[in-house]
């Protein structure tokens, strides 16, 4: 029921329209799927406005909220793989010319690596790195605990470094001590 | 030094999720550890760049037409965010990214062959120079005396009007820090020595120290800027030359 958000919170959403649309948008690179996912998010969290207790949870309880629109979408569109392996999904060219070029070749290539990512990764480095999420509000949000957080980060920024960064190949492994 | 540090430690202490017992101990262990560091490094240059590549999305397909602006700053933020990669000690460098070519005027006549200055503005402006260093190490301090001095030399046999900016940040806030490193006093020496020439420290180095409990106590005339990485954008798009030693 609208009635069940104060005035704050009512301010508090348009505030954060834009944080979730970039977050849906780091998900699922698509811009009008990150607008329909935002959107849905937004009228469910209206009409759940009662589940809402703590002060200031606002966002994570959106962030919650636009997870399950997401992984809903998906699991429409692709009800046969385990979602949080789910990589490649759906490719950057559905962007458009102009926004590829206007972005240049290094946001698109950060873009590319980060839709590499398999999505329980995507999910947890965007929240950490985007929306600057504790790692306890990443675990709420997704609903999964801290330490599949600490894992799947740990993952997803060492592929990016991979796929990003010259000099991995060459490093050897931790244990060994560089000569010269 | 052999026992090994795990990514997932690597990530919580650069996302302030270490207690301070294990902080304190990682803390340790990077300053003597190079290669540590180096992966340290490498891990914020890569969440910089993810900040970077969403800090403008587009908001519908029919609407991407007019990015304007603002998508254009955010790429080369972006592009100068991955230009740090480049000087990266342990040999990191960006993929694909291309470097420009030398200045003209034989300004930057000092540079050895293998250092590569850097531009980001069409019109990159020689007597405009950025020094940035991110290392307490003292061959990397005395070689950014070292460039300071010959630059300021070139200048003025050439009676050229120029201006230096030296930018420390991660370890290299130390040699801005009084009685840390013996090279403070010659860096202060140097911002004295006449105008054109600024000391400025990372805010986000100055705070990393405060909260640990650290007085940073920087030399006088040091200018504290929100960021290293936000100052060498904002000077890169003003056309300055970029050298990383």
């Amino acid at each position: 029921m609208i009635l069940g958000l104060c005035g704050s919170d009512r301010l508090a959403f348009h505030a954060l329209r834009p944080r979730l649309h970039r977050l849906a948008f780091a998900w699922c690179h698509d811009a009008a799927l990150a607008d329909d996912l935002v959107q849905e998010t937004l009228t469910k969290a209206l009409a759940r406005a009662g589940q809402l207790k703590a002060e200031g949870a606002i966002a994570s309880w959106l962030i919650a909220i636009l997870n399950n629109c997401w992984r809903d979408h998906l699991r429409r569109v692709r009800d046969h793989l385990c979602l949080d392996e789910a990589a490649d999904w759906p490719d950057l060219h559905a962007q458009g010319p102009e926004d590829t070029c206007s972005q240049g070749q290094l946001a698109t290539s950060v873009r590319k690596a980060i839709a590499r990512l398999p999505l329980g990764q995507r999910e947890v480095l965007t929240l950490v790195d985007l929306e600057e999420s504790s790692y306890a509000e990443a675990a709420a949000a997704l609903g999964i605990p801290v330490g599949t957080v600490m894992s799947r980060l740990a993952r997803a920024r060492a592929a990016l470094r991979e796929q990003l960064l010259q000099g991995s190949a060459e490093r050897p492994p931790a244990p060994l001590r560089r000569v010269k | 030094m052999n026992n090994s540090v795990s990514d997932e430690k690597l990530c919580a202490f650069i996302d302030g999720e270490l207690d301070s017992a294990e902080r304190q101990d990682l803390l340790r262990r990077l300053q003597i550890d190079n290669e540590l560091r180096d992966r340290v490094c490498a891990f914020r240059i890569t969440d910089d760049m993810v900040r970077t590549a969403y800090a403008e999305v587009p908001q519908s397909p029919t609407r991407t037409a007019r990015l304007g602006k603002a998508a254009k700053m955010a790429y080369r933020a972006l592009a100068a965010a991955a230009l740090l990669a480049v000087g990266l000690s342990s040999g990191w460098a960006l993929r694909g990214q291309a470097v420009d070519d030398a200045a003209p005027g034989g300004l930057l006549g000092f540079l050895p062959k293998n250092v590569q200055p850097v531009h980001l503005a069409e019109h990159a402006d020689a007597r405009k120079v950025l020094l940035h260093i991110d290392s307490s190490d003292p061959v990397r301090v005395r070689r950014a005396l070292e460039y300071a001095k010959a630059f300021l030399k070139a200048a003025h046999t050439t009676g050229v009007t120029v201006h230096l900016e030296i930018v420390a940040n991660f370890k290299g806030i130390d040699v801005l820090r009084t009685g840390m490193t013996p090279y403070s006093d010659r860096f202060r020496a140097l911002a004295r020595r006449g105008a054109g020439v600024e000391l400025v420290a990372c805010g986000n180095a100055v705070a990393r120290l405060r909260s640990m409990g650290e007085n940073p106590d920087l030399v006088p005339g040091v200018r504290v800027a929100p960021s290293a990485v936000a100052e060498i954008v904002t000077r890169l798009e003003d056309g300055w030359t970029y050298i990383k030693v």
